[in-house]
Order: C-alpha cells, then sequence, then structure tokens
C-alpha cells in the first residue's frame, strides 16, 4: 500500500471524526470524497482503520458519513455522558429523551426503507405524535395501574410522559428546554439532535440532515437481522416472564 | 348458596369497573376539599371550588363542543374573572385577581398531572389506582391550548343527564317530548347535546386513526370497541332523527294555521330555530356517518400497508419498538439511539459531579495491610559456603599449630601431624583443606600476627585477619613465627588408617619456629 493512499485515508477518517462533511458537492473536502471514491487503496485503507476502531461508514447522496455503531468504549457515550449533556439527572428521562428521539426519526421513517415524504416537523408535532404513540399505554393507566412500576417499563416512561405539564409557565414566550414540561423536553431533545448533527432548525422549522437520512436507511438496513435477533429474543424473554 | 355467589361475584368481580366509574367523581370531590384557607391564610374561604369546578367545565364544554374550538389561557382567566365578580361579588386589584385565578385554575388541571385515586383491587389482591385528567393541554405554535377531557363531559353529562349506551338516542328520545309539550327552547339544548355527543364520537374516531398509525395492534382493538359502542347505533339513530324531523314539521304546520297573537309568534320563532339547529344536527351526524366509513377504509389501508411492510427487507422501527414495549424494556430504544450520535470526542471532567462530590459518602478509612516481621532472607551463594568451610578447617589446624608454638619453640610438621590426627583423627588427612592449609601456608616465610591484622598479603592471611578478630584468638596476640623447609627435603610419609591403596601421602618436613620478642627486636 502507497504511504500516499494512507495519507487520505487518514485525513478522511480525520474528518469524519470532527464531523467534518466529506462530500462530492462543494465542501473543503471535496478531494477527500473523490480519493475515496476512485481509489480502491484509499477505500481499502479506511476500511481497515474503521474495522480496527470500531466504527463504520456509510455513503449516502454523495457524501461519507460515520457511525460509531453501539457499545463503543472508545468514542461512545456513556448513559451518564448523555445525561451530562443533555442536561438531565435522572435515567427514567433519560429513556424518555430516548423515546423522544425514536418518535422524532418515526415521523421521517416507518421503517429504514419507507420515508414518508415529510419535509420537517415542528416541535408540537413531535408533543403530538409522542401523545398518541403514548396514548394506548396511558389510557390503560386510566383503568389500573398497580404499584410504583420499573424504572426502565415502559409504562414508567408513559406515566412520566403523562404527568408532565405541557408547558412549564404560561406568561413566558416561547418554549424553553427544560425538565419540567412535555414542551421543554421536546425542545431539550431537539437542541440535543441538532447539536449532533441530525436535524437542522430553520425558524422552528425541524429538518432531517443528509446524516439522519444515510444512517437510518443505511446502518439499521445493514443491522436488521442482529436488531431483529434482538427483538425477537426480547419478545420471548417477555413471555417467559409473564409464565412465571 | 347461588344467592351469596352471586354477591360476591358482584362484590368481587365488578370491583374494578365500579372504580373505573367512580373516578370520574373524583377530581370533583378533590377540589371541592380544597379548602382555600390554605391560600392566603384563609382569605378566600368563603368561594366554593365545587362550583367554579363544575362552572369551568360547562365553560369548556361550550367553548370545545359546542363552538368546537379550544380555549386559550386568557380566556380562561376572563370567564373565572366574570364568574368571581358575579356570582362571589369579588372584586379584587388586578394583580391579587390574577394570583387566585392561576391558583383556581392550577388546581383544577391538577398541575397537569392527573388525579390520582388508590383503592384496593380485590382481584389481584394489591393496591391499584385509577387516574383522571379534567383538563388536557396542547401546544400549537407558541401558545397552549386547554380541552375538556371526554371523561370530564361525561362526569359533566352525569351529575344530570342520564346515561345510555347511546347518548343521542335518549336525547332523541328527550326531544320527542318537548317537541310535544312545545318546549321548543329546550329541545334546542337538547339538540346541543347531541351535537356535543357527536363531536365526541368524532375526536373517539380521530384517536383510533391515530393508534392505528402508532400501534396496528392496539389500533385495532380500539377501532372494534368504537364500532361496537359508537357505529351499532347509527340506523336507530337516523330513524328517530327523522321521526323528530317529521314530528317538527307537523308541529310547524300545525302552528303556522293556529298563528294568531303574538305569543305564538313567538313560538313559531322557536320552531323554526329547532327547526334550523335539528337540520345542522342531522347534517353533522350525516357527517360523522361518513366518516366513520371512512375511518374503517383507513383502517383497513393501514392493516394492509403494514401487513405488506412486515414482509419487506427493512428494518421495521415499529416493530422493533412494540416488541420493547411488550418486554417492558426501555432499554432497548438504546439501539436505536446509539448509532445515530456522533463520535464523542470530548473527554472531560464535568463540573456537575462537583455536586457528586458533596453527596458522596467518606470512603471508609482502609486499614493497612499489617506485614509481619520477616527476617530478612540471606542468600548464600556455593563460593561463600565454601570459604566458610575453608575458613572453619583452617581455624582448628591453625589452633592447633599456635597452642603447640606457645607450648614450644619449634614445631615439626610431623609433630602437628600428630597432634592433628590425635584431635581429629586421621580423617583430618582425607580433607583436601588440609593440603591447601600447606599450599597456603608456604607461600610465606614469617608471619606476624599482629602485622597481618593491619595487611594482608596472601589469601591465608586474609582469613588469619579474620580470625584474630574473634575474642578465643587474643590469646595469640603478638604471636610471630617462621617456616623453615629442611634443606634436605626429608620426605614425611605418613599412614593414613582406613585407606586400602595408596594410603600413604609424602610432604617435605616443615619446621615452624616462634620467633621471639628479642630475636624479632
Amino acid at each position: 500500500m502507497e504511504q500516499k493512499s494512507l495519507e487520505k485515508a487518514t485525513e478522511i477518517l480525520a474528518a469524519l471524526l470532527l464531523g467534518e462533511p466529506v462530500e462530492a458537492k462543494n465542501g473543503k473536502h471535496a478531494g477527500l470524497y473523490e480519493a475515496y471514491h476512485e481509489s480502491g487503496e484509499v477505500n481499502d485503507a479506511l476500511e481497515l482503520m474503521l474495522k480496527k476502531l470500531n466504527l463504520r461508514v456509510y455513503e449516502y447522496n454523495y457524501a461519507l458519513y460515520l457511525t460509531v455503531g453501539e457499545k463503543n468504549r472508545v468514542f461512545g457515550y456513556s448513559n451518564e455522558d448523555l445525561k451530562r449533556l443533555m442536561g438531565l439527572r435522572l435515567n427514567k428521562e433519560l429513556y424518555l429523551c430516548y423515546y423522544l428521539i425514536y418518535q422524532a426519526a418515526a415521523c421521517f421513517y416507518q421503517d429504514s426503507a419507507t420515508y414518508n415524504y415529510r419535509e420537517y416537523i415542528k416541535l408540537e408535532d413531535l408533543l403530538e405524535a409522542t401523545n398518541h404513540a403514548l396514548s394506548g399505554m396511558v389510557s390503560d393507566l386510566h383503568r389500573f395501574s398497580n404499584e410504583t412500576p420499573e424504572e426502565t417499563s415502559f409504562t414508567a416512561l408513559a406515566i412520566s410522559w403523562d404527568e408532565l405539564p405541557v408547558i412549564a409557565n404560561e406568561d413566558t414566550q416561547g418554549v424553553r428546554a427544560g425538565r419540567g414540561s412535555k414542551s421543554g423536553f421536546v425542545k431539550l431533545v431537539f437542541n440535543f439532535l441538532v447539536s449532533q448533527g441530525l436535524f437542522t432548525e430553520v425558524g422552528e422549522r425541524y429538518y432531517p440532515t443528509g446524516r439522519m437520512h444515510a444512517l437510518i436507511r443505511r446502518y439499521f438496513e445493514e443491522e436488521k437481522g442482529r436488531l431483529y435477533e434482538l427483538q425477537m429474543r426480547s419478545s420471548k424473554g417477555g413471555e417467559d416472564g409473564a409464565a412465571y | 348458596m347461588d344467592g351469596t355467589y352471586q354477591m360476591l361475584h358482584d362484590i368481587i368481580d365488578f370491583h374494578n369497573d365500579r372504580m373505573r366509574n367512580l373516578r370520574r367523581y373524583y377530581p370533583f370531590f378533590c377540589l371541592q376539599n380544597t379548602a382555600f384557607h390554605l391560600f392566603k391564610e384563609g382569605k378566600y374561604s368563603f368561594l366554593d371550588m365545587g362550583y367554579i369546578t363544575l362552572a369551568v367545565l360547562r365553560f369548556f364544554i361550550e367553548e370545545n363542543q359546542f363552538n368546537d374550538r379550544a380555549v386559550q389561557y386568557r380566556e380562561i382567566t376572563d370567564f373565572l374573572s366574570g364568574l368571581l365578580i358575579r356570582d362571589f361579588s369579588l372584586e379584587l386589584p388586578e394583580e391579587e385577581e390574577k394570583e387566585l385565578i392561576d391558583y383556581i385554575f392550577d388546581k383544577i388541571k391538577n398541575d397537569g398531572k392527573p388525579f390520582v385515586m388508590e383503592y384496593f383491587d380485590p382481584v389481584k389482591k394489591t393496591k391499584a389506582s385509577v387516574r383522571m385528567k379534567l383538563i388536557e393541554a396542547t401546544l400549537s405554535g407558541s401558545t397552549v391550548l386547554y380541552t375538556v377531557t371526554a371523561d370530564a363531559i361525561e362526569f359533566y353529562l352525569d351529575t344530570k343527564e342520564i346515561r345510555d349506551e347511546s347518548k343521542i338516542n335518549i336525547q332523541q328520545i328527550l326531544l320527542e317530548k318537548m317537541i310535544h309539550t312545545k318546549n321548543f327552547k329546550g329541545g334546542i339544548d337538547v339538540i346541543r347535546r347531541i351535537n356535543s355527543e357527536v363531536n365526541r364520537l368524532r375526536l373517539q374516531k380521530r384517536e383510533v386513526l391515530a393508534l392505528l398509525g402508532s400501534n396496528v395492534f392496539d389500533g385495532v382493538k380500539a377501532l372494534e370497541e368504537f364500532n361496537q359502542t359508537g357505529m351499532r347505533w347509527f340506523a336507530e339513530e337516523q330513524k328517530l332523527f327523522s321521526h323528530n324531523m317529521e314530528l317538527m314539521e307537523r308541529a310547524r304546520a300545525k302552528a303556522e294555521e293556529t298563528v294568531t297573537g303574538e305569543k305564538d309568534t313567538e313560538a313559531l320563532k322557536g320552531i323554526y330555530q329547532l327547526e334550523t339547529e335539528l337540520k345542522k344536527a342531522m347534517a353533522n351526524h350525516g357527517e360523522l356517518l361518513s366518516d366513520c366509513m371512512d375511518l374503517q377504509v383507513r383502517a383497513d389501508e393501514m392493516i394492509h400497508k403494514y401487513k405488506y411492510s412486515r414482509l419487506r427487507g427493512a428494518f421495521d422501527f415499529r416493530g422493533f419498538v412494540s416488541a420493547a414495549k411488550e418486554a417492558q424494556d426501555v432499554t432497548l430504544l438504546a439501539h436505536l439511539v446509539e448509532p445515530l450520535l456522533a463520535p464523542k470526542l470530548q473527554k472531560q471532567f464535568s463540573l456537575l459531579q462537583t455536586d457528586e462530590l458533596l453527596s458522596v459518602p467518606p470512603e471508609t478509612p482502609e486499614a493497612a495491610e499489617v506485614l509481619g516481621e520477616e527476617k530478612e532472607e540471606m542468600y548464600r551463594f556455593d563460593d561463600e559456603i565454601e570459604e566458610e568451610r575453608i575458613s572453619g578447617n583452617y581455624a582448628a589446624i591453625v589452633k592447633t599449630l599456635f597452642d603447640e608454638l606457645l607450648a614450644a619453640e619449634t614445631v615439626s610438621l610431623s609433630g602437628l601431624n600428630r597432634k592433628l590426627e590425635l584431635k581429629f583423627f586421621d580423617g583430618i588427612f582425607k580433607n583436601s583443606d588440609y593440603y591447601s592449609f600447606l599450599v597456603h601456608i608456604c607461600q610465606k616465610k614469617d608471619y606476624d600476627l599482629d602485622a597481618v591484622k593491619k595487611k594482608q598479603d596472601t589469601f591465608f592471611e586474609g582469613i588469619l585477619a579474620t580470625l584474630m578478630k574473634e575474642p578465643e584468638m587474643h590469646r595469640y596476640e603478638g604471636l610471630k613465627f617462621r617456616l623453615v623447609m629442611k634443606p634436605e627435603a626429608e620426605e614425611l610419609v605418613h599412614q593414613i588408617a582406613g585407606l586400602e591403596r595408596d594410603a600413604t601421602f609424602v610432604t617435605t618436613e616443615i619446621l615452624f619456629e616462634r620467633i621471639k620478642e628479642e630475636e624479632a627486636g
């Protein structure tokens, strides 16, 4: 392998790790994209480094996007990291944020191949979508709920969502990110998603970025087998649990 | 026996249903008991929260159901302010009034949380709870809109109106009665209630659709329930509507024929109004019917689409989350979120951890490891062992020699040999140290033990110097002697006992002569 190819591959990796766009059109790294695309050696060198670092790169719409996958001990976040990053204190708040992130993605994608052709979502859309999605569980709560549910259960998640007021204070103008209300939580999650390069905000409208599309389509497409297995195992576990 | 069984069945198995129905009343009594005496030191304890709650509900029903619009916070404050002045003659300065109204409204919406009523579930024999909200809030743009919940409407209607599976039918019968008794104004109220019920059903339809969108299985269940409770009354309702319309037309014709005085004109006006309202209600009802048809079609579509998407080779997010819901494990969501995150590059100490520093319990002092007193291990190498042996053997021979020299002036080697043999038996002649001793001692002609202590010229002198440090050697201090080899090279042959062959050794005879003081001087 030539020294030059290795150099290029390292440059690509560095740019991706720093979150700089590596894409064909404009952008300062257009040359890097070209090298990736045209040189087999650069491609191989990059793949090799990625494999060793437990990272993956996807090409989508003439651009490269990096994912750290799951449980990456170097580049991944622990629960504590995420809580710190989002300004949360409790695990159940983090799980609620997870759910909101899933809902935000589900507004655009039903599955990894079906795009809803929606351009953007607003804060209240996500709030409404979450209300609807949890309404089944919340109405179950109307019927009966026993004792304190486990922290990691969906029942606990539905309760903590249901018990939040829509807005913390009527008098203030606009919505502020915070843990005290539904809208505050949604805003907090959107701020986080924007900081992660998954959405861009224009006038309170949130547009999914190429990175978001790329990861949803490619990563989950590739990982569906493993995730499906996980899903089967968890539902089986649920049944087993019910039997005892 | 049967009677008792039936009674127990009623008590235990239906208890949950009863509590579910009772929960509608729970918020009211909670609020009724919310004494104002905790607020502003009981300044407003004359206000009746129960009355205010019912009034607010009615206001919401008016706005949400009849006018079909959500309520903003400002409108609620206007309404409550009017109520306080009208019913309680309470005119307050603006600031204080706002504070009071905020307090009242916060109580009614329970700070956005549901009212939770706990009770004992006799079937599962555990504590269970039921929940209910009166007012729901939604966000539209940057304003919050309030709507009354379906449960709250039901509660409100429960307090006076009659409940049945189809409220529309009951209201129609009521309407029929009102037309017969010519109470047209009351009839308009009834029609409004019919409209509100129709609106409620349409709302429910929307909920079913939303549920279908998020979870097909739950959605299908809700759809079935909706069909059973809502839609099966349609035919009957339609029949009653046309029946009432007929009645109205007859009443109008009759009134038009007999109209004479002002009173009749008033009545006729009432009839017209009622007729228009009834027509509106029928149109509304018709819309509900088409809505429901639409619901059925869209539900079928959604179910079909869902079946199709399950067969495709894509990753199904919703399927994954429903499985996680079934397993009641939110941590599975991390599998969906983690891959989307950007690489974590900053590794730094978080300031938030300083908070934790305060809450972390002090560490229990660790007991120091106790080290027993261990003797330092002495390593002895082979040559050291050897040296030790040599110096030990030399010491024995040297002591014998010196003792002899102290006793006699001259000691011959053969004499020394005899002495040694007496002391150590002839085994000593089998010892190689004896021979090496002879070799070493012959390296110098004369020895001065005092000088040896200061300076050692040979290996043998080195050993001598070490020996001289021992206290028992003090008696040899100052001893000087010389070695004289016999010039005629007399050979000394010594027989060694116990050895069979060649058991002799031959050395040159040596004389050890003590040097006297004066001689040395």
